[in-house]
């Protein structure tokens, strides 16, 4: 019954994809796309929430290859999937609805190249999300590619854009063909692309080729991990992200790269199975994440383009999610507490990730739409033009650097938490606990620098004076303000009532496992006020009670502004004081540029010719090789093959061509001489009497 | 969870922190007048400057409604901060709902609070001290941290009132004496006395995040500092050298009274008698101490 839901979504999603290829008008266009992709997120929204409650998984065949190869396209939604469809639910709308306002200040390209690609998009990534079976599952993956593909080099006279455009297009399609290697080669053995079968054959190869296996995980997460953009795989990822509209950046930065972990989460619970070796690739993802949140947020804090940086974010985000994946994945044998608490923090991190992400993009859209550049050098005091922006962006900003009380605080605590909690197990290796550890301590110092540039952008672009601002736009209109107050309002209930997320996402993660784990209340002693978290038996390691601590804070609160109203101070408005000389506000402004200068050099270096920006390399030098002389010509199959054997070819060939060219006479002589003596020989065998 | 459990040092904590601290203040100037052989002011001219402050006119260099709401952020997660220190007990008051990572962040809340309040002054001195407080902030919290997960890992739990018990049952041991000197060695930074006090440098940018405010903002603001000073030597006292504690609620306030000003007395005398660092050279110290706190985690998973 419920995958109706699905159809009627899909359907109503290609449909609208297939209006706007024909609309020129942009307010047109866009009303029709806002219409169909808000009724489908409905529909999506109702099934979430009806697979969501009732536990249940949906399976439905809706063609099969089978005459022709082993595959049909099984859509199977279970709890995980229905997460990631609520999450595609509300960025898809939202963005669209801003997408409607927005495109308007591309005034000379027409909406025919971003509407369509849009729609199109979200309909992959539902595929993406739904399929339960590998040959679609690429399929749609690469229709997700392509259509991101399209709205990258939307801006098509923008150079920029176009070389992004091409190196978005290597990048995936590389990790693409690693996915399509590990399929060919699960299919030589399995004999049919379906998910259940995979994963049967799946424990047959753990045991009799382990290094086989091990070669197919090893293709799938590099697939993955591109697509997710974790460093250093995904440095394709600071280019592109900027080069789209910002309401395609934010659905790119909310939901497409969340889309790799997700499927890196689907292999890695529901296809590939749980074994003794399942703990090297979650330290391997462990540090993949560290690595990435290392070097993506302190090459942020470098940055001075608004959405440069928070691309850059995007990178160092999907390491906290990966972070939290890798200790789930390294603890599952030892300890299933602390597993559990880390994969619930990584996911809870994407669903939170998706929505304040996807909000901070559409920040950088509204900035763009005002001011025609999202340069954090060239704009400032843009709370005094567009309020409702700079308040949604500092709660997307603060939930982005997990401050109490939004959401980002409460899967950072989960996944600081269980990596730190590693150095108490018992059975792990002593030099384990201590990179566990301090990838711990790592997330948490780079959750103050997340901090630090985020403060940058909202101090730079929203404080100070009014700089920058295209007069003849008027206020951000109120479609763009919606969906941005829907996202941060988001990020508080998120934050405040954390308790339900965490049982859905138990669920997910306890449904897709299929392995007997510890109940959510052996895990979480928790009530709606909060929850505790149990890291081992019975042993309480950590707690968050938002609405507790929130009374205090309110009650505090109250008592300060009442004697801030009883003290009855006068107010008078002044100017700015530059220690009693007298400045014009443009000769003294602080720029984006200039904050965190000292730090910024600590952590800028150069090695050989290449100069590495808050350890991340500015400008990559094109790569020079010199092969050894010798090797060279064995490779060079003309120069020692082919070009002599021609020569002498052609040597005989001029050769004979001599007799042809000098003595035609002769010839014909040769000729008629020869026929006699053909005739002769004929009459002579054949006893031809003359 | 009995709420007499809660109430009552909720509020022993909420005075000792915001109460006390402008007579703790009071008391270092005090101090440094006696070591600069003057006179000084009376131990309770801090009282009477907020008071005044608080009446005074309240100057607005921005229609920003940020620059009006955040410097009473600052005192207010301040008073948040000091419901997890145990000062009547082993237990804090905020012990069952909140842990140290609670702790650190409510910190940060302070720090933002303060470089939003200069940031939306406009004003480019402020802008500086801002740029400097979050860098500072940022060298300096790795080292609290890695002090307080030491802890943790010692205790095998994250909340402040097990590391704590766990401390005061367990005696002093080695990776907790490395962690305190760590906690010791970053607390002027952790405070932002001299020679940490960058952000407020008054010689080169003329008190940089405070130099729009006037009024209640500056007697708040002002009064978010001298807090800070004693919550930083209570996290010090209490949580790192939690000897004696009673039974008694009043002679483990008082107890905790004494540590207080012995460190702030120490604090102090830092302050007399250095100068103010650049703030590369702090930049530079911090992460060199962040790194070396590492050692005491390594210490405490070998189990000393």
């Amino acid at each position: 019954m419920e995958v109706y839901y699905l159809y009627v979504s899909f359907i109503l999603l290609a449909t609208g994809a297939v209006i706007t290829a024909f609309l020129k008008n942009k307010s047109i266009s866009g009303f029709f796309a806002s219409f169909f992709t808000f009724f489908s997120s409905l529909c999506l929204v109702l099934l979430a929430v009806e697979v969501l409650l009732s536990k249940k998984t949906i399976i439905a065949e809706i063609f099969t290859l089978k005459p022709l190869i082993n595959s049909s396209l099984y859509l199977a939604v279970d709890s995980l999937s229905a997460l990631f469809i609520l999450i595609i639910a509300l960025i898809s709308s939202s963005t669209i609805i801003f997408s409607k306002a927005y495109i308007a200040v591309y005034d000379k390209l027409s909406p025919r190249g971003f509407y369509p690609s849009m729609l199109t998009l979200f309909i992959a990534s539902l595929g993406v999300v739904c399929t339960a079976d590998l040959l679609f599952f690429i399929l749609f993956w690469e229709l997700m590619t392509l259509s991101s593909w399209f709205l990258v080099i939307y801006k098509n006279d923008n150079k920029a854009a176009l070389k992004a455009g091409i190196q978005y297009f290597i990048a995936t399609h590389v990790a693409t063909a690693f996915l399509i290697l590990a399929s060919v080669l699960v299919y030589s053995y399995s004999k049919n692309f379906s998910f259940l079968e995979i994963k049967e054959i799946f424990n047959n190869l753990t045991v009799n080729k382990p290094v086989f296996s091990h070669f197919i995980i090893f293709c799938v997460f590099i697939a993955f991990v591109t697509k997710a953009g974790v460093l250093p795989f995904g440095f394709w990822l600071p280019n592109t992200y900027p080069q789209p509209p910002s309401s395609a950046s934010s659905f790119f930065g909310g939901v497409m790269s969340k889309l790799g972990v997700y499927a890196f989460l689907r292999f890695f619970l529901s296809v590939f199975t749980v074994y003794e070796n399942t703990e090297i690739w979650g330290l391997i993802t462990a540090f993949a994440g560290v690595f990435s949140i290392f070097v993506g947020t302190i090459a942020a804090l470098t940055q001075d383009e608004a959405k440069r940086l928070m691309s850059f974010h995007a990178i160092g985000q999907v390491g906290y999610m990966l972070l939290g994946i890798g200790v789930g994945l390294y603890f599952i044998k030892i300890n299933p507490f602390l597993s559990v608490a880390g994969f619930i923090g990584g996911i809870f991190h994407i669903l939170n990730n998706s929505i304040y992400k996807s909000l901070l993009f559409l920040n950088g859209g509204s900035i763009f739409y005002k001011a025609a550049t999202t340069d954090l050098n060239n704009v400032s005091g843009l709370i005094k033009v567009m309020p409702l922006t700079a308040i949604t962006a500092l709660v997307g900003s603060l939930s982005i650097a997990g401050v109490p009380p939004f959401n980002g605080f409460v899967s950072k605590l989960l996944i600081f938490e269980s990596s730190i909690w590693a150095g108490i197990e018992r059975d792990v290796w002593f030099l384990i606990k201590f990179i566990f550890i301090v990838f711990g301590i790592l997330s948490v110092f780079i959750s103050a620098i997340t901090l630090a540039s985020f403060l940058k952008f909202i101090n730079s672009a929203f404080m100070g004076k009014l700089k920058g601002v295209d007069e003849k736009k008027g206020k951000i209109p109120l479609l763009m303000n919606i969906p941005q107050l829907f996202l941060a309002s988001l990020c508080i209930i998120l934050g405040i009532f954390p308790v339900l997320p965490l049982e859905f996402i138990y669920q997910a993660i306890v449904l897709s496992l299929n392995m007997s784990l510890p109940a959510f209340h052996e895990i979480f002693n928790s009530n709606i006020a909060g929850f505790s978290v149990n890291l081992c038996k019975d042993c309480e390691a950590g707690a968050w009670f938002p609405i507790f601590v929130m009374l205090p804070l309110a009650v505090l609160t109250l008592l300060i502004f009442s004697f801030e109203s009883y003290a009855k101070s006068k107010k008078r408005e002044v100017e700015t004081w530059y220690g009693g000389k007298e400045h014009d506000p443009e000769e003294v402004t602080y720029s984006g540029h200039s904050f965190y200068q000292p730090f910024k050099s600590i952590v800028s270096f150069r090695i050989g010719s290449i100069y590495f920006k808050g350890f991340y390399p500015e400008k990559i030098p094109p790569v020079k090789f010199k092969v050894p002389e010798c090797f060279l010509k064995i490779f060079n199959v003309d120069d020692w093959i082919f070009y002599p054997i021609v020569s002498k070819f052609r040597d005989l060939i001029s050769f004979i061509e001599r007799f042809y060219s000098s003595l035609i006479r002769k010839y014909i002589t040769f000729f008629i001489f020869g026929i006699m003596l053909i005739l002769f020989l004929f009459f002579y065998l054949y006893g031809v009497k003359l | 969870m009995n709420l007499d459990l809660i109430l009552l040092p909720s509020l022993v904590n909420l005075v000792f922190v915001l109460i006390l601290s402008p007579f703790f203040d009071g008391f270092t100037r005090k101090i440094r007048a006696l070591i600069q052989s003057r006179l000084g002011p009376s131990p309770l001219q801090s009282y009477y400057d907020i008071l005044k402050l608080m009446g005074k006119e309240d100057l607005k260099s921005t229609i920003n409604p940020l620059f009006r709401l955040s410097p009473y952020l600052s005192v207010i997660s301040i008073g948040m901060a000091s419901l997890l220190i145990p000062i009547t007990g082993l237990i804090p008051p905020l012990n069952f709902w909140g842990d140290i990572f609670l702790f650190i962040y409510i910190i940060t809340v302070v720090g933002i609070a303060i470089i939003i309040t200069a940031s939306a002054s406009e004003n480019p001195f402020a802008y500086i001290g801002a740029s400097r407080k979050m860098m500072l902030h940022l060298s300096v919290e790795p080292i609290l941290a890695v002090a307080l997960i030491t802890g943790a890992i010692n205790a095998h739990s994250f909340k402040i009132g097990d590391i704590v018990t766990w401390y005061f049952l367990n005696g002093p041991n080695v990776s907790m004496l490395l962690a305190t000197v760590c906690v010791f060695l970053s607390l002027q930074a952790l405070i932002g006395k001299i020679p940490f006090d960058i952000s407020e440098a008054e010689q080169e940018i003329a008190e940089g995040v405070l130099i729009e405010l006037s009024g209640p903002k500056y007697a708040c603001v002002k009064w978010a500092n001298m807090s800070r000073q004693v919550l930083f030597c209570l996290v010090f006292s209490q949580i790192f050298i939690p000897w004696p504690f009673t039974d008694s609620l009043i002679i483990n306030t008082i107890i905790a009274f004494v540590k207080v000003t012995v460190i702030v007395f120490m604090s102090t005398l830092i302050e007399a008698l250095n100068p103010r660092l650049r703030i590369d050279q702090a930049l530079k110290y911090n992460i060199t101490l962040a790194v070396f706190s590492l050692t005491s985690i390594f210490l405490a998973l070998i189990g000393v």
